[in-house]
């Protein structure tokens, strides 16, 4: 970086830190960035300050919020009786994009993996089990993955809570919308199969 | 570019940057090796359904300077049963990290596939019971050149002997005036003994008949812990969560 002025190779160094972005793109950002309007600029810096320092997790079901409990857990038109269990916040922005589920989270912030030594205790299992003693559910939705980890994860956890009597529920794999048949993978077909419905 | 093609079984496979997979796969032609999937945490990708641990398939590698490159496979058997069921699924991954951490990497041996594809269809079939664990810890060892003295005195070579010891540094039994050689050798009872000797030289269908007691189980469990762990140069992560599970 030794053709650009100290600022900007600096602004570029930080930016190819991010996931995703390598040397090129992080030149391009930085010279998109200052090419900006001052005001442009202080709001986008404002906007990852406020971000790191407003987020944290929601002390009921780990998701990312900035208040506690977080608006899903504190939203009284939500269905209390469903609970889906996912891995990363992400995963609950995915699941409200579907308009289909109305019901509570929560986050395990990980998955159980045996072979990178990853066990039911590095994930926010206990807190799963502690929230099940406080709130009542009746069906507990298990949407982690479909990996090795997430099936993983899954099965322990429908181990644990099938004795205390909750309706556990694992998503459905299938043909993805809008896919071709031919071009669908033996496993996924197969379980597509396993989990076809009456019409 | 250089390519090959062969028959190989997924052992293990981690994230690799945005969309990539690493995997770590026993082939039949090139024994172990290291391999990148582009873009194959895709949902889209063609990669997805043959980078899934414990597959085995038909691959198309092309020769990378560091890591080779998966460009294409096929399924031969999914063997999904191994990851739709918890105790199937912590004893293969076991079975598949002992592969991992203990072989060299481009040392092919048939009998090595061979014994990883078999291990695999008897626990589809019977589930992971703790004697096929012992088999294939014992056959491992075997393969990689580790075999363990059974019918003699690892030390002495005497074949006489009361209150045999098992021995891990030594690499075998001890006659009861050896056993001081290695104060952690371990007791061995004539059913454990005999047990060892049959999964040494038996075949995997003898896994499914053999029914050792309790005790002996037990005994098998510690004899061969000791002797695979003084070899391995790390603690294994799939043996912890295997544990979790049978208590």
């Amino acid at each position: 970086m030794l053709y650009y002025p100290r600022p900007l190779s600096r602004l570029t160094e930080e930016l190819a830190r991010l996931p995703g972005i390598g040397p090129k793109t992080s030149q391009r950002l930085a010279f998109h960035i200052i090419s900006l309007a001052r005001e442009d600029v202080h709001s986008l810096a404002q906007a990852l300050i406020e971000a790191k320092e407003k987020s944290f997790y929601c002390s009921r079901c780990f998701n990312i919020t900035d208040t506690d409990p977080c608006r899903i857990c504190t939203d009284h038109a939500r269905d209390r009786s469903l609970l889906c269990v996912v891995g990363d916040p992400r995963d609950v922005f995915a699941m409200e994009k579907t308009r289909e589920y109305r019901g509570l989270y929560h986050v395990l912030h990980g998955a159980i993996s045996p072979m990178e030594g990853i066990g039911p205790d590095d994930i926010k299992l206990k807190e799963l089990l502690a929230r099940l003693q406080q709130e009542e559910f009746k069906e507990i939705i298990l949407a982690t993955d479909p990996t090795v980890e997430g099936e993983a994860t899954a099965m322990y956890i429908a181990r644990l809570l099938k004795p205390m009597g909750y309706r556990v529920s694992r998503l459905a794999s299938g043909l993805p919308v809008g896919g071709n048949l031919e071009y669908v993978d033996e496993v996924t077909l197969g379980k597509a199969l396993e989990g076809r419905r009456e019409l | 570019m250089a390519c090959y093609r062969s028959e190989a079984i997924v052992l293990r496979t981690w994230d690799l940057g945005e969309a990539d997979k690493a995997l770590t796969l026993y082939t039949k032609d090139e024994g172990k090796i290291r391999a990148a999937g582009r873009g194959a945490r895709r949902m889209r990708s063609r990669l997805l359904a043959v980078c899934q641990p414990f597959v085995h398939g038909r691959y198309l590698f092309f020769r990378g300077r560091g890591m080779d490159s998966l460009a294409q496979g096929e399924l031969i058997n999914s063997y999904r049963q191994l990851r739709e069921e918890l105790d199937r699924m912590a004893a293969a991954a076991y079975l598949a990290e002992l592969v991992d951490v203990l072989v060299e990497e481009r040392d092919p041996q048939e009998e090595l596939f061979r014994l990883l594809l078999d291990s695999f269809d008897f626990m589809v079939e019977h589930g992971p019971t703790d004697l096929l664990l012992r088999f294939f810890e014992l056959q491992l060892m075997n393969l990689l050149g580790y075999r363990p003295r059974l019918a003699d005195c690892a030390v002495c070579g005497t074949r006489q002997y009361v209150d045999p010891q098992f021995s891990a540094v030594k690499g075998g039994l001890l006659c009861g005036s050896c056993a001081r050689e290695d104060p952690a050798a371990l007791k061995i009872s004539p059913g454990a003994w005999e047990s060892l000797r049959c999964l040494l030289e038996g075949r995997i269908t003898l896994v499914g008949r053999l029914r050792p007691s309790p005790t002996v189980a037990s005994e098998l469990g510690k004899v061969l812990r000791q002797y695979v762990d003084y070899r391995l140069a790390r603690p294994l992560k799939s043996l912890e969560f295997l544990q979790t599970l049978q208590r």
